[in-house]
């Protein structure tokens, strides 16, 4: 024992050293440099070639040639046929006592008018619809119930059709369901007048026959007056091919609102353009007199202005006549409304760079009244159409335009919690640009309040086009520049304040020249991240 | 001065807890008179072919690790390298007075230890990867393929006999794991483009994780033998011999998580639309561990230790000679361990003093120097030694505490 007592007290001193020593190591640290790819594209105006924007075979400069549709209607937008429940009914204000077999009893005509709103229609095709017809048969006796529309022809061919229905009692008379298809049947809505001839001014009548046979195979069964004798017709899913009549006075009206939001994000700066023509083209393909007005044109920029086109042609009603010809000749007529520095403030109106743009358009239908009769007409290819249109070359002189977008963001330097922080970190970006438009950057990195902790604006900038060489190949000019971004420690020390990233782009070209923009210009970048990073292992 | 003092004293304290057999082996052939025998040996090793001790020391104490010394280092790498560390202790009890299988000449040995050998098998540009980053790699191609790495942590306990008069002897151990890993790389490489718009990694690997969350993750089983034997050097001396096989078996892992990965992830540069719509600039990790194809299977493992085998002509204890010569070689079951030769000097300085010198090649680095003292009194000894004293790429002590009573 007195051996082994001086090695265990050397052992326990050389412990507590031990742990004292373990308990004062520091981190291992080092630093890397990594690159890492970041983004690799190219802008370019090519989503707009196939869009009716951008005209890029015409020349070897862009042409902007913009068409928008404001209205297309169809004869359905004219007027809707309701479906409609008409029904006939006949009970015998005598007592006729016996029906013997085989006798026809009932044999009547009668008017129904349909409910069509805004319209007098004097004639349709129906394309498709039909008719679901429920009979009741109160005797006891079954019978052959023959239903007519007169005035409804298909192929020169009245429309008539003759059910059978099983006997039936005055208190639970018998049932039939039948249906009528209406596919391809010309309509005369004009209805008789007294003398059983059509009459040239109704509209919207329908008429319907109906006559009662009892069956000739049957019994003789009595018939009274509290029988009733009943057909009911409802018209169902009408869809017309053509119309004919008096579509009224009706009214299309319209304000349509079209944005360009990036036009919202600039700060500053101006640009200067060449004259852009606008056109507003009608074209009526129905048989009715139309007026068209245009009712205010303007547009509100970033900074709140708005601008209004003035024009004498704002608010001036323009007639619209008719199209000729029918059917397979049918000849729409077409009037154009045209708008530049001539008769408006046009290109002021688009120099304003408004984000948002309204017009507002009325379309008046027959605005003579019914002076033009009833020779509306609308046929299955009828439209009334209003394009804007607008073709010029897309050419622009900015004077120092500046655009803004702010990015919200969640940055954090730690690349890998407590091991890995980030404590430079360049973007190298490489462009080739094409567009004889300078371009630089700046960057604002902002805290929660709004307030700017860090601005780099000491970014170079990205030359245009027209200070560097002529690719044969692709028929442009090009200019390579390099630019760095770098984020220094002290932005990436504040990346956990950071909760915005303002990005800022000012755009200029040569001043004093409208610089036209070539076809199929671009800009092409390619960029890579260079990140130092402190490593630390605890 | 303090700082290195402190830090010898924390090392030294810390591989009291651990243990190996120092050089050189010294053969006492006398019957002990001491019935009983308690030995605390510790060793603490860390070697490398190419990565400066610099380095290594700033992941052991601390510090920050500056570009001169990773340029040494990564000048002194060749394609492939080799760092391991050796970390262990033990403490052995032997019975001289017990007669085990009623022979006399039979004694007891109890022993237990704790192990932690790790080691790693590298290319050149894994470590300029790890060390710089892939700034340096732009235009270029760098290779990981062949990596490998392995790392285990076990305690023994065992139980057996030895031969009172050559000191042989023979012993089973119970074998607890505290940790395992295990990683190759069969093919990997990192390319990335000139112009940085592309990178491409691949990897082609398995590795082995030990998973339960317990103290030990596994049980095995070990046998240690120290065979000794002599030959007739003239009419009055031998020369002893020693053979020593440590810590050769097994242990099974409860369970372990292996990885097989075996794919090819591309970065390309991103599309401006793709950073409007994503809410992260940077790759998704769980993106680029489905392209990698990573595949993670539960199960339980069988895994070899790292069993040590060391031949030495030995010291002996008892001879007359001022200056004894010592030579043998050891070698761990291990890929980035290469068989070591030594050899060296012992001077007996006095009947309670010895020191000597010596020199190795092999293990995990090249041409080692060290040296050694022991100091021996009637009832304990105490040696300190290190087998790699010069060396830019690795460090080494030993020490050993006997006491006999």
């Amino acid at each position: 024992m007195k051996v082994i007592t001086p090695c265990l007290k050397i052992f326990i001193v050389l412990i507590f050293l031990s742990i004292i020593s373990s308990c004062k190591k520091e981190a291992t640290q080092w630093k890397t440099d990594w690159s890492i790819p970041f983004v690799t594209d190219t802008i370019s105006l090519l989503n707009l070639h196939n869009d009716s924007t951008l005209d890029n075979f015409t020349s070897s400069d862009y042409l902007v040639s913009l068409e928008r549709e404001l209205l297309d209607i169809s004869l359905k937008d004219f007027f809707f046929i309701p479906d409609t429940t008409i029904s006939q009914t006949f009970s015998p204000t005598i007592g006729i006592g016996s029906v013997p077999p085989g006798f026809t009893f009932y044999n009547e005509v009668e008017a129904h008018e349909l409910s069509i709103p805004n319209a007098q229609l004097k004639k349709i095709i129906v394309s498709s619809g039909q008719i679901d017809l429920k009979i009741f048969n109160p005797i006891e006796t079954s019978a052959y119930y023959t239903i007519q529309m007169p005035g409804v022809e298909k192929d020169g061919i009245t429309l008539e059709h003759t059910f059978f229905i099983n006997a039936g009692t005055t208190d639970i008379p018998a049932v039939a369901n039948e249906q009528i298809v209406l596919d391809g049947y010309t309509l005369d809505l004009r209805g008789e007048d007294i003398t059983g001839s059509v009459n040239i001014s109704g509209y919207n009548i329908l008429q319907t026959s109906l006559s009662i046979m009892s069956d000739p195979n049957g019994d003789a069964v009595p018939i009274s007056m509290s029988d009733v004798f009943e057909v009911e017709a409802k018209i169902q899913n009408l869809s017309i091919d053509y119309a004919q009549g008096y579509f009224g006075e009706q009214v299309f009206s319209d304000t349509t609102t079209f944005d360009i939001p990036i036009l919202n994000q600039i700060i500053s700066g101006n640009i200067d353009l060449d004259e852009v023509p606008i056109d507003i083209e009608i074209t009526n393909g129905t048989k009715i007199p139309f007026s068209t007005e245009i009712t205010m044109l303007e547009n509100t920029n970033s900074f709140d202005e708005t601008v209004w086109l003035s024009s004498a042609l704002i608010g001036n009603p323009q007639l619209i006549a008719p199209a000729t010809g029918a059917w397979s000749t049918l000849v729409p007529s077409n009037h154009l409304i045209g708008i530049d520095n001539s008769n408006s403030n046009m290109t002021a109106y688009i120099e304003n760079l408004g984000h948002t743009h309204r017009l507002g358009f009325e379309v008046k239908m027959n605005p003579f009244g019914s002076a033009t009769g009833s020779f509306n007409e609308i046929f299955p290819n009828s439209r009334l159409k209003i394009k804007l249109k607008s073709e010029f070359p897309l050419g622009l002189e900015s004077n120092g335009l500046t655009i803004a977008d702010t990015v919200a963001v969640n940055l954090s330097a730690e690349i890998v919690k407590d091991l890995i922080k980030a404590e430079e970190a360049t973007l190298n970006i490489t462009a080739v640009n094409s567009f004889p438009i300078s371009g630089s950057l700046s960057l604002r990195f902002l805290d929660n309040a709004g307030n700017v902790l860090h601005n780099i604006s000491d970014i170079e900038t990205i030359e245009s086009s027209l200070l560097g060489f002529m690719d044969s190949e692709e028929n442009l000019m090009k200019n390579e520049s390099v630019i760095e971004v770098t984020l220094t420690n002290e932005v990436l020390n504040d990346f956990e304040l950071i909760e915005y990233v303002v990005l800022v782009g000012e755009l200029n070209t040569t001043p004093g020249v409208i610089q036209n923009i070539p076809s199929n210009a671009y800009l092409f970048l390619r960029s890579y991240l260079k990140v130092k990073t402190l490593n630390s292992i605890p | 001065m303090i700082r290195i003092l402190n830090s010898i004293l924390a090392v030294s304290i810390s591989l009291l807890a651990y243990s190996q057999s120092m050089l050189p082996l010294v053969q006492d052939t006398n019957i002990n008179a001491n019935n009983h025998e308690i030995s605390i040996s510790g060793v603490g090793d860390y070697q490398s072919t190419s990565i400066g001790k610099d380095i290594t020391k700033s992941f052991i104490y601390g510090g920050f690790i500056d570009e001169a010394m990773k340029l040494s280092s990564s000048n002194r790498h060749d394609e492939i390298n080799r760092f391991g560390i050796d970390l262990n202790t033990e403490i052995v009890y032997k019975n001289h007075k017990l007669n085990l299988f009623k022979d006399s000449l039979k004694g007891l040995v109890v022993k237990g230890g704790v192990y932690n050998f790790s080691s790693l098998i590298y290319s050149k540009d894994l470590f300029d990867m790890a060390f710089y980053g892939n700034g340096m790699f732009t235009g270029d191609t760098a290779y990981f393929t062949g990596s490998q790495f392995n790392s285990l942590a076990f305690q023994k306990v065992g139980i057996g006999w030895l031969n009172k008069k050559s000191k042989s002897s023979f012993s089973l151990n119970f074998i607890g794991v505290n940790n395992y890993l295990n990683g190759l790389i069969n093919e990997s490489y990192l390319y990335q483009s000139q112009s940085v718009d592309s990178l491409e990694f691949l990897l082609s690997g398995e590795g082995v994780r030990s998973k339960a969350s317990s103290y030990y993750k596994g049980f095995g089983l070990a046998v240690d033998m120290d065979y000794r034997f002599k030959m007739k050097k003239n009419e009055k001396e031998f020369v002893h011999f020693q053979l020593v096989m440590r810590n050769l078996g097994f242990a099974y892992l409860f369970n372990s998580e292996n990885y097989i990965a075996n794919g090819v992830s591309a970065v390309d540069g991103y599309q401006i639309n793709d950073l409007i719509n994503s809410e992260s600039i940077f790759t998704n990790p769980e993106e680029v561990t489905n392209d990698l194809s990573d595949t993670i299977i539960t199960k339980g493992s069988l895994v070899m230790l790292p069993a040590m085998f060391q031949f030495t002509k030995l010291v002996d204890y008892n001879s007359l000679n001022k200056f004894q010569g010592f030579f043998g070689f050891r070698g761990y079951l291990n890929n980035a361990y290469v068989p070591m030769l030594f050899g060296g000097l012992d001077f007996k300085a006095s009947n309670w003093c010895r020191i000597g010198a010596q020199a190795s090649y092999g293990g995990f680095s090249q041409l080692r120097w060290g040296v050694y003292s022991s100091i021996n009194f009637k009832h304990f000894n105490l040696g300190i030694a290190s087998e790699n004293l010069f060396s830019k790429t690795g460090e080494s002590i030993i020490i050993k505490l006997s006491c006999a009573f």
